[in-house]
């Protein structure tokens, strides 16, 4: 825990739903409109300079929650403050005055950059945009992000479609930091690339995230990667976070029995220890039709008549690790 | 064992207007019945492409330039659009990355499945019960309600069951996966490498299975294939690629993943990307990345050649390769193998 570090980011009670259509008989009948609650009653706090992972299976609310974080989405309810301000209600010229204060890594390189922009353009952009230095002091910008990220001013003319996967996320970080951000969210950055390349780019996040002290809001479905990277995590289920603490306790001792179920199932990298059990069965449900009580019950191998109907707080087990779960697997 | 498939020299190429890309360049390998052989290498590196040649299924402008494919001793990169057809699915069998893609969407399931059987002389009741089979097989709950459905009412683990159900309807003797895995959730593709390894052994089918994932392949495979640049680099069984492996570009590999040791730490990346297989280098095509490279590499490829009984290497370092350590200890093999036999 690194509570030592002023906060940055503090999330409180945070709900995104999205209203479902209704057909015109159910309009006609009144009837109660339905909500895919994408995000639901999340918080927790972002230290400066950390890096916090968040992991899930697809559709668990990750990267709606963190776009709603971002201000992408405007949230149903609930508090997002940003070193102290409430940022969850902004508009206007306030709120793009706090765009450059978070940006964003996206997953696929491939279609996150603009294919008719050159690489200068692409970074040059921003900082014109959003004047953050003066314009002749743009080339000098764009050259140090372009050294910082591993590039050279030499491909500084070339377009996108001219490099490869993991060039092209080098310039998407080279974007993301141009504006000296508070706060970044890097939404799966490596699991469009190679294995060779992964580990290219996630030595670079690493380096930059501590030399420029970067506070990182993590993504990604890939635990291996989020072990090695992360300081702490936040596992999501069904649009809400079950678990939170540091990553090494996280993944020693987890203490909700799908965290367990989730670092047991990445497949092992060892022919001599072939995993022989189902680690569990069963797929998540639809998050517009939850589960009563605690929504990972149909799938939970040590549910309760108590899970069947009761949500269950997040609290604390021990110092910084909370859990969502009535039978915790450590005490 | 009986050797089931036998692939030698197999080359891939794609002409186009100014160069050639040359996909698969000299492949040699063998599949035996009942076992499970893993393709794996980064993309474009030519796994796919040497899985599609072995079914004919090869995209314009790709074709075979040489090389034989035996299976069962007939050569089916000779054979004509209709000697395929009558291997395709009842002797080999494809499921593909993305099952809602190569499910037909406007089908039900029933229908999808008889087509996998419609070659046989079959009364109605028969196809249904063994369309129910197959989907009981695969771990489909309530399969008599499921085959009516279409397959967008399937989840995504449920859809890539369905697909190996079809796949397995004309019982093949050897079943080819390219990626089978690799959209699912951890959670999911867990359940289904199990579901492929335990109807491997009930029907004792043969797999090929081409992935990425290293962990997939420990979880897998008997034997292994690492491939780089449209060639076979390294070849042996699985406990050893894991405890020895011998290739600078499987260590590479290894090297680059990130475990439970690695946090705080620099992962050791390989530097440096694949060649372009339109220009590959003069030498070894790894050589540009690799940190043993020496003049021999850079002007000669190495021929693919035996270090240890069964275990084979292209690389003309092998004397530097032999102090390499794997992921896992090679003597833990021994003591668990005596452990299974106690």
């Amino acid at each position: 825990m690194r509570e030592d570090r002023p906060l940055l980011l503090e999330v409180e009670h945070l709900c995104k739903w999205f209203p479902q259509k209704q057909s015109i008989v159910e309009m006609l009948q009144k009837k109660e409109i339905r909500q895919l609650k994408a995000v639901n009653d999340v918080s927790f706090q972002l230290y400066k300079g950390e890096n916090l992972g968040l992991v899930g299976e697809s559709g668990c609310g990750k990267s709606t929650l963190a776009r709603t974080i971002l201000r992408l989405y405007e949230p149903t309810s609930g508090t997002v403050r940003l070193n102290g301000q409430d940022i969850s209600h902004l508009r206007g010229e306030a709120l793009r005055r706090l765009r450059p204060q978070m940006q964003m890594i996206f997953q696929d390189p491939y279609s996150s950059l603009n294919p008719r922009m050159s690489v200068y353009d692409t970074i040059a952009e921003m900082l014109k945009v959003h004047k953050v230095v003066s314009d002749h002091e743009i080339p000098a910008r764009v050259e140090q992000l372009l050294m910082m990220s591993g590039l050279s001013m030499d491909i500084a003319q070339r377009f996108p479609g001219e490099f490869s996967g993991g060039q092209r996320q080098r310039i998407g970080i080279a974007r993301a930091l141009s504006l000296n951000p508070a706060f970044i969210v890097a939404d799966e950055p490596v699991s469009a690339l190679d294995v060779s390349i992964q580990a290219q780019i996630i030595n670079l996040l690493a380096q930059l995230q501590r030399e420029l002290d970067l506070t990182v809001l993590f993504i990604s479905h890939d635990l291996r990667v989020v072990r090695h990277i992360t300081h702490r995590v936040m596992v999501m289920y069904l649009g809400s976070n079950v678990e939170v603490g540091p990553t090494e306790e996280i993944f020693a001792r987890p203490a909700h029995p799908y965290t367990q179920v989730l670092t047991k199932a990445a497949p092992k990298l060892d022919p001599l220890n072939r995993q022989r059990d189902y680690a569990i069965e069963g797929e998540p449900p639809s998050p517009i039709n939850t589960p009563p009580g605690c929504k990972f019950h149909p799938r939970c191998p040590f549910c309760t008549d108590t899970c069947r109907t009761q949500v269950p707080e997040l609290r604390e087990i021990s110092p910084g690790h909370l859990c969502a779960c009535h039978k915790p697997l450590i005490v | 064992m009986e050797k089931l498939l036998e692939v030698k020299d197999l080359r891939v190429a794609f002409p186009g207007k100014w160069e050639t890309v040359r996909a698969v360049d000299g492949v040699s390998f063998q599949v035996f019945q009942g076992e499970t052989f893993g393709l794996v290498g980064e993309s474009g590196c030519g796994k796919s492409q040497t899985m599609r040649s072995l079914l004919g299924l090869l995209k314009s402008p790709g074709q075979v330039t040489g090389g034989q494919i035996l299976y069962r001793n007939q050569d089916i990169a000779k054979m004509s659009q209709k000697e395929l057809r009558k291997i395709r699915g009842r002797e080999i069998s494809l499921i593909f990355q993305e099952p809602m893609t190569s499910l037909n969407p406007v089908l039900r399931i029933r229908k999808q499945l008889y087509e996998a059987f419609e070659g046989e002389d079959l009364t109605k009741e028969e196809r249904e019960r063994r369309a129910i089979e197959l989907l009981k097989l695969v771990g489909i709950p309530s399969p008599e309600t499921r085959l009516d459905e279409y397959p967008h009412q399937f989840s995504g683990g449920m859809r890539q069951r369905a697909m190996i159900a079809i796949a397995l309807g004309a019982r093949p003797r050897l079943l080819l996966a390219d990626e089978p895995t690799t959209a699912l959730d951890v959670t999911i593709q867990d359940q289904i490498m199990k579901l492929l390894n335990q109807l491997k052994q009930e029907l004792g089918m043969s797999i090929i299975l081409v992935t990425h994932d290293l962990g997939v392949i420990a979880q897998m495979c008997d034997r292994v294939a690492v491939m780089y640049a449209g060639q076979i680099v390294e070849m042996t069984d699985t406990v050893t690629l894991f405890s020895r492996p011998r290739h600078p570009y499987t260590y590479g590999l290894m090297g680059s993943l990130p475990s439970e040791d690695t946090a705080g730490s620099a992962l050791e990346a390989i530097g440096g990307s694949p060649p372009n297989l339109a220009h590959l280098p003069e030498g070894c095509p790894f050589a540009p990345r690799c940190k043993y490279a020496t003049d021999i590499c850079r002007r000669e490829r190495p021929e693919a050649a035996q270090v240890e009984p069964g275990h084979w290497i292209r690389c003309h370092h092998p004397e530097i390769t032999q102090t390499f350590q794997g992921l896992i200890q090679a003597s833990d093999r021994t003591a668990r193998e005596e452990d299974d036999h106690a």
